[in-house]
């Protein structure tokens, strides 16, 4: 279950003034990911609702769940998974180790808080994951 | 590429690029630079706790 090699994908995340942000991650073609955790910062100085979710593959035509949503407070952190009790059905409680294939790709989104001053930080998402090369036709 | 970000100017999705092990903004096609927006807002400083301060006495 275990085999594989742990990568934390580091990411760069900018907000900007009542705008929206979509950072998409994609599993590359013969691998596969095991999803550990993912961690993300608000920069912004104003409130955010974020949503980590998967698609079936990188254009987002097919929605295959939700892992979690929620406001993220100015300057404050939030990581899936958490530990913390779903606070709607559609968000998926801890229930880590997901498996995934070559073009699913994680979603994370957030949508656009009203006016403020921005921000950004170096290390603002953090994927971590298991790395595992694909296995025959998929 | 498999990490994409959307560019705040033209809603479109545009690949980041991996820079000494961190995935980064670049400039998007529509011909605006990211990365020189990230340097344009504020930093966001994380709070780390101070190992020189005195310890608190609880009463």
């Amino acid at each position: 279950m275990f085999e594989g090699t742990v990568e934390n994908r580091v990411t760069s995340l900018t907000l900007v003034n009542n705008t929206a942000k979509e950072v998409l991650f994609t599993v590359p073609a013969g691998e596969r990911w095991m999803l550990i955790s993912a961690k993300y910062t608000n920069p912004d100085d104003v409130n955010r609702a974020v949503t980590l979710e998967l698609h079936k593959e990188a254009a987002k035509t097919n929605y295959i769940k939700k892992y979690q949503s929620g406001t993220v407070n100015a300057g404050a952190i939030q990581q899936y998974p958490s530990g913390a009790l779903a606070n709607t059905t559609q968000n998926q409680s801890a229930i880590p180790y997901e498996l995934l294939g070559a073009g699913n790709t994680l979603r994370l989104y957030f949508a656009a808080g009203g006016a403020s001053a921005g921000g950004t930080d170096a290390d603002g998402i953090v994927i971590t994951v298991l790395k595992k090369a694909a296995r025959g036709a998929e | 590429m498999n990490v994409r970000e959307s560019c705040p100017y033209c809603g479109k999705m545009t690949d980041m690029q991996l820079v000494d092990g961190v995935w980064k903004s670049k400039t998007c096609d529509c011909g605006k630079d990211l990365a020189a927006l990230a340097n344009s807002v504020p930093e966001l400083i994380e709070e780390k706790p101070d190992l020189k301060a005195k310890a608190e006495v609880l009463p």
